[in-house]
């Protein structure tokens, strides 16, 4: 190998370093926020469970209707409209805080969904 | 409306036929006892005509409520009934056609038609507040009885599993319509 090669070869690693470096800022924006997570909340026996989620502004919550009639989650801000049953709906929050949800058709069901920054 | 003064209250016009519904709620408390004491004889064509029927009177029933409540939380909770208990019914409709099975009908669910349509006869002349605690009254007593019925006769006594599993699958509906009818109860109390 010829002694310009060798030069070469760490200034690569330090450009693969920087694109990485950049990327991540792209990505994440904040080094300390991970990326947008996925969670779910079974809606079963007429219960939300988890009664209570914890996510972060931009995860995305699936309620996955395992009952026999259609539900919804309501919050004052936000709703899934009616899911029906054996189906799944989903919804972004992005603004930090705690909602208090219902199902619209079966007042009696509550849940809780806290949105942390 | 025009009312009348009972004890230094007024009551809207309609409420002297309350009795009538009364009368025909304690009908309907007589499905428990009446599938408990038949359950050994219950087979499950006859027990999936009972829930089919009990399925579809409540619907029947709620359709009387849109044009005789002004009281939205009464409009929208018969609402659910309607679609609850019609999704339950096209459920077990599909069942009943992939397990062969014809529902047949009993002396149970031949009691429940009849004080359907007794119930029924009772809360057509009622109007506005009269009307919304008859109706409510009576599905929180209807519902009392199908959740006794289901735990007490029903589910127990069904031999096909599917048709067990749909009965199972139906009681949290039937708990949940059941807390939801005693809160518009409280409700409505409170707003006297």
């Amino acid at each position: 190998m010829n002694p310009a090669a060798r030069w070469r070869w760490p200034a690569g690693v330090l450009v693969v370093a920087a694109v990485a470096v950049a990327l991540a800022f792209l990505f994440h924006g904040n080094p300390g926020r991970t990326q947008p997570r996925r969670h779910e909340v079974e809606i079963s026996g007429f219960v939300f469970v988890p009664e209570r989620l914890e996510v972060q502004p931009g995860d995305t919550v699936v309620w996955l209707n395992r009952d026999i009639v259609a539900h919804t989650a309501t919050a004052s801000s936000w709703t899934t409209g009616e899911i029906a049953a054996d189906s799944a709906s989903r919804v972004v929050v992005a603004e930090p805080g705690e909602y208090r949800y219902t199902c619209v058709l079966h007042p009696t069901m509550t849940g809780l969904l806290v949105v942390v920054p | 409306m025009s009312g009348r003064k009972s004890g230094g209250r007024e009551y809207p016009a309609g409420r002297g036929r309350a009795p009538a519904v009364f009368t025909a709620l304690a009908a309907v408390c007589v499905l428990a006892t009446s599938a408990a004491a038949q359950e050994s004889s219950l087979n499950d064509a006859q027990i999936a005509h009972i829930a089919v029927t009990a399925n579809a009177i409540d619907v029947e029933i709620a359709e009387l409520v849109a044009s005789r409540t002004s009281t939205e939380s009464v409009r929208q909770f018969a609402s659910t009934m309607i679609q609850d208990h019609t999704g339950v019914n096209e459920r077990a409709a599909a069942l009943a056609a992939r397990l062969g099975v014809t529902p047949q009908e009993n002396a149970v669910s031949q009691q429940l038609r009849a004080e359907a349509d007794s119930v029924a006869a009772a809360l057509r002349p009622l109007r506005g507040e009269a009307f919304d605690r008859a109706y409510v009254a009576r599905e929180v007593a209807y519902h009392a009885a199908v959740l006794s019925a289901l735990d007490g006769a029903l589910i127990p006594n069904t031999s096909n599993a599917e048709l067990r599993q749909l009965l199972v699958a139906v009681r949290p509906a039937i708990v949940a319509h059941l807390e939801h009818a005693r809160e518009l109860q409280s409700s409505l109390s409170a707003a006297e």
